[in-house]
């Protein structure tokens, strides 16, 4: 059988696949400016779900690289000015001992003292330190002056101090259900175990040591230097215990930003446009419409009146 | 016996004959671009015999009819394929034109926007007293709800476009309908209704531009009269001489959305539901049922997230003022009469008891007084304390809870994280997009089959049409030239008479 094949009927059908060709050769040429491969949600929607759900993790994951960036600020200050702290520990410690030598004189030892109270006010003044406006040692009452100094009226030397900070203990979240303490509160860093006066209370010690040295009192001096040595242990432990928390959220950093780059990659693959397969594509369609423009420009040129003289 | 002028009169039907194929042959030419025109043929038959004692004799040829090339059959398959092929691309190009507005690119996007406003309260657990992230919290809560918003603008624009396209579409039914009824009044007059062919071509592309604004299903009766009802027998729009208006009134439960009836008489049957195809079946269903479902999803994320952020910050305290006191029980998201200021959540409606988040979106913003002053973000949850982060941490701590959004409107927060029913949300549009564009794309093959169909049978052929012409031309020349002889044969024997007498 023959079929008629009128001339509105090559037409039709040549118009519809020339629009689609020229649809696709749109699409294409977009794909190649946006460098997407997706341009429109509706091309493939489980792509672009799969691209929303990769960007959500990675968005995800970026909070929590930038919050352990910041925790790892947070425990790079603590742990410079806990080096600072044992230092000072440290030459108490040495002062203490020279004052417990039998060789010191009377007036090595009160030179000794005077480096002794020069160095206590130091500690309080490290006890006091701030970074981005938050003072480190005052627990989560940042914004609070921890360490006061209680200098009696009559110009004697100070004694004692008042802490004004708190307890409490500052923690970010840097994973899914990973927190991580940044902090270590003043009364627990100066006080230790014993709590405020005890042999642990490092600023007490510091205070008996000056005050043996002041007074030649030797027996008084063996204590607060015995004492002092096991506070120097004890804020060595804190302050290994701070790098290995630092080393901790390092290795979180670390695993988090790789897992990140392997999930933008991911990401990409799906997401981003295959530039040879699309400009091949984009030849391929330059053809295919330049041929059906070239075969509709044919088939309508001649009919059989253009033969009738 | 026959004789000359018998002769004569029998190349005179040859002439006939052939003049009036020509003419037909001619409107073919002169329609060969006619939309719905269908290619006529002259129907020549033979004069009755003579008969001259015992012979017969042929006495030409005349033009019984003029028939068009026409299957109806296919002419009421490809009605029915228009109506679909239309309501397909109606909703493909509704859903289209509302999915840029889910994208999510990792720049702009509802679920970028939300982990941005979730970033800012994480970054202000680092530093609960930084004034400047404060202000951070303030500005990305305002962006968020900003993309929420223009999310649903995006939408409830779409079904105010979809509503206005139902508002021109149905007079344009109307007089389609009037015209068709006008139609099949001349076609059922005319002397034989099976071959007013240009009155029947007319009504069927008139049928075909209707099936386009509107589904349909179409039947011929005993007169030739085309029987037209909506595509789901709800209501007649023409029946025979007859046809009924569709009219639209503003529905004010449903915002003044239009509802679409049929007259008859004194009846007025509402169809508002009860259209499947052509582009008022799409429209209306895009804009009563596909988009507002969306919308519904939109209030239901946005309306469970600032509930919960409402509810953690009232739990908590403000940064502490310069006298150490800290304020507690303020809401970070307001929405005039859509969140209950006393537990910070959707309100909710009195008649069903439970949470209604319908109109959260659009009254939604960060509480004035926290914008005015975003010390009053709760970041800690013991009063007067600087430094305290633990409220900001639970807060920022809700984008990674399973349960987090009511997608039941049950007051229950069933599903989450937010990310992932964000996600799930642009996967069922895009789906729905891929849908619509595939059934629209395969109607639209089906339709340009039925079409092509439809033209081998009926178009014009230009090629065929010249053939003829030639042929009838010659037959017209033949036919001349026989009267030419018969003439010349006459004038011999007048002229011998004459000589004769």
């Amino acid at each position: 059988m023959t079929m008629r094949v009128p001339n509105l009927m090559n037409n039709a059908q040549s118009m519809l696949d020339l629009q689609r060709i020229k649809q696709q050769y749109s699409n294409t040429v977009l794909q190649l400016t946006t460098g997407k491969a997706i341009v429109n949600l509706g091309d493939d929607p489980t792509s672009a779900t799969e691209i929303s759900n990769y960007q959500s993790s990675v968005d995800l994951n970026a909070q929590y690289i930038a919050q352990a960036n910041t925790a790892s600020t947070q425990m790079t200050n603590t742990s410079t000015i806990l080096s600072s702290i044992l230092s000072d520990v440290q030459s108490v410690v040495t002062q203490a001992q020279q004052g417990l030598a039998s060789t010191d004189t009377p007036a090595g030892m009160t030179a000794g003292a005077t480096e002794v109270d020069s160095l206590r006010t130091d500690l309080i003044s490290l006890g006091n330190s701030q970074a981005q406006g938050q003072y480190l040692f005052a627990g989560t009452d940042t914004t609070t002056e921890p360490f006061l100094d209680n200098v009696p009226a009559t110009g004697t030397t100070p004694q004692s101090v008042t802490y004004a900070g708190n307890s409490g203990l500052n923690q970010l979240t840097v994973g899914t259900s990973t927190t991580v303490t940044t902090n270590i509160p003043g009364n627990s860093l100066f006080f230790g175990p014993g709590g405020q006066g005890s042999s642990t209370d490092l600023l007490a010690q510091v205070t008996a040591a000056r005050d043996a040295l002041t007074s030649g009192n030797t027996a008084a001096l063996q204590t607060a230097y015995t004492n002092l040595q096991a506070i120097a242990t004890r804020i060595d432990t804190v302050q290994t215990d701070m790098g290995g928390r630092e080393n901790g959220v390092s290795v979180l950093q670390n695993g988090l930003s790789d897992f990140n780059a392997n999930l933008s990659a991911q990401q990409s693959q799906i997401e981003s446009v295959d530039y040879p397969t699309a400009i091949t594509q984009l030849n391929e369609e330059s053809v295919a419409q330049q041929a059906a423009l070239n075969a509709m420009s044919m088939s309508n040129s001649k009919t059989l009146f253009d033969y009738i003289a | 016996m026959t004789n000359l002028t018998t002769s004569l009169g029998i190349g005179l039907t040859g002439l006939q004959v052939a003049q009036e194929a020509m003419a037909v042959i001619g409107h073919n030419i002169a329609n060969v671009n006619t939309p719905g025109y269908s290619q006529q043929s002259a129907v020549i038959q033979t004069n009755p015999d003579q008969q001259f004692g015992d012979v017969l004799f042929g006495t030409g040829a005349n033009v019984s009819s003029v028939q068009a090339l026409r299957n109806q059959f296919l002419n009421l398959q490809l009605t029915s394929s228009i109506c679909s092929q239309s309501g397909a691309e109606t909703r493909s190009n509704g859903m289209q034109a509302i999915s840029s507005a889910f994208t999510d690119d990792g720049t702009t996007g509802l679920n970028t926007q939300i982990q941005n406003f979730f970033s800012s309260i994480q970054t202000l657990s680092g530093n609960p007293s930084d004034a400047s992230l404060r202000q951070n919290v303030v500005g990305m809560a305002q962006t968020m709800i900003t993309e929420f918003q223009s999310a649903n603008s995006t939408l409830t624009s779409q079904i105010s476009s979809l509503n206005q396209q139902v508002a021109a579409t149905v007079p344009q039914i109307n007089t389609l309908t009037s015209q068709i009824a006008t139609l099949n009044t001349q076609i059922s007059q005319s002397l034989n209704p099976t071959t007013d062919n240009d009155a029947i071509d007319q009504r069927q592309e008139l049928t075909d531009q209707l099936a386009n604004l509107v589904g349909i299903q179409v039947s011929t009766d005993s007169k030739n009269e085309y029987q037209i009802t909506l595509d789901t027998g709800a209501a007649t729009l023409v029946s025979g001489q007859s046809s009924y208006q569709m009219t639209t009134s503003p529905d004010p439960t449903q915002g003044n959305n239009l509802t679409v009836s049929v007259q008859s008489g004194n009846t007025s049957t509402n169809v508002t539901d009860n259209i499947n195809g052509g582009t008022l079946g799409g429209a209306m269903d895009l804009r009563d049922n596909v988009l507002p479902g969306y919308q519904t999803q939109l209030n239901q994320i946005a309306g469970s997230l600032v509930g919960q952020v409402n509810q953690v910050n009232m739990s908590g305290y403000s940064l502490p003022d310069a006298s150490g006191n800290s304020t507690t029980g303020t809401l970070l998201f307001t929405a005039a009469g859509s969140i209950d200021p006393t537990t910070g959540l959707a309100v909710v409606d009195p008649t069903t008891g439970k949470p209604d988040y319908s109109g959260i979106i659009n009254a939604l913003q960060v509480n004035a007084a926290v914008v005015a002053d975003p010390s009053l973000i709760a970041a800690a949850t013991t009063t007067g304390v600087a430094g305290d982060n633990t409220n900001a941490l639970k807060m920022a701590n809700l984008q990674s809870s399973l349960n987090a959004v009511d997608t039941t409107d049950s007051g229950t927060f069933n599903s989450g994280p937010f990310s992932t029913v964000v996600s799930g949300l642009i996967n069922a549009v895009g789906t729905q997009v891929n849908q619509y564009t595939t059934t629209a794309t395969n109607q639209e093959n089906l339709t340009t089959a039925l079409q092509t169909q439809k033209a081998s049978v009926s178009g014009v052929d230009l090629d065929q049409s010249a053939a003829q012409l030639l042929s009838f031309q010659q037959g017209y020349q033949a036919a001349a030239q026989f009267i030419a002889t018969i003439s010349q044969l006459t004038t011999s024997l007048m002229t011998a008479m004459t000589s004769t007498s």
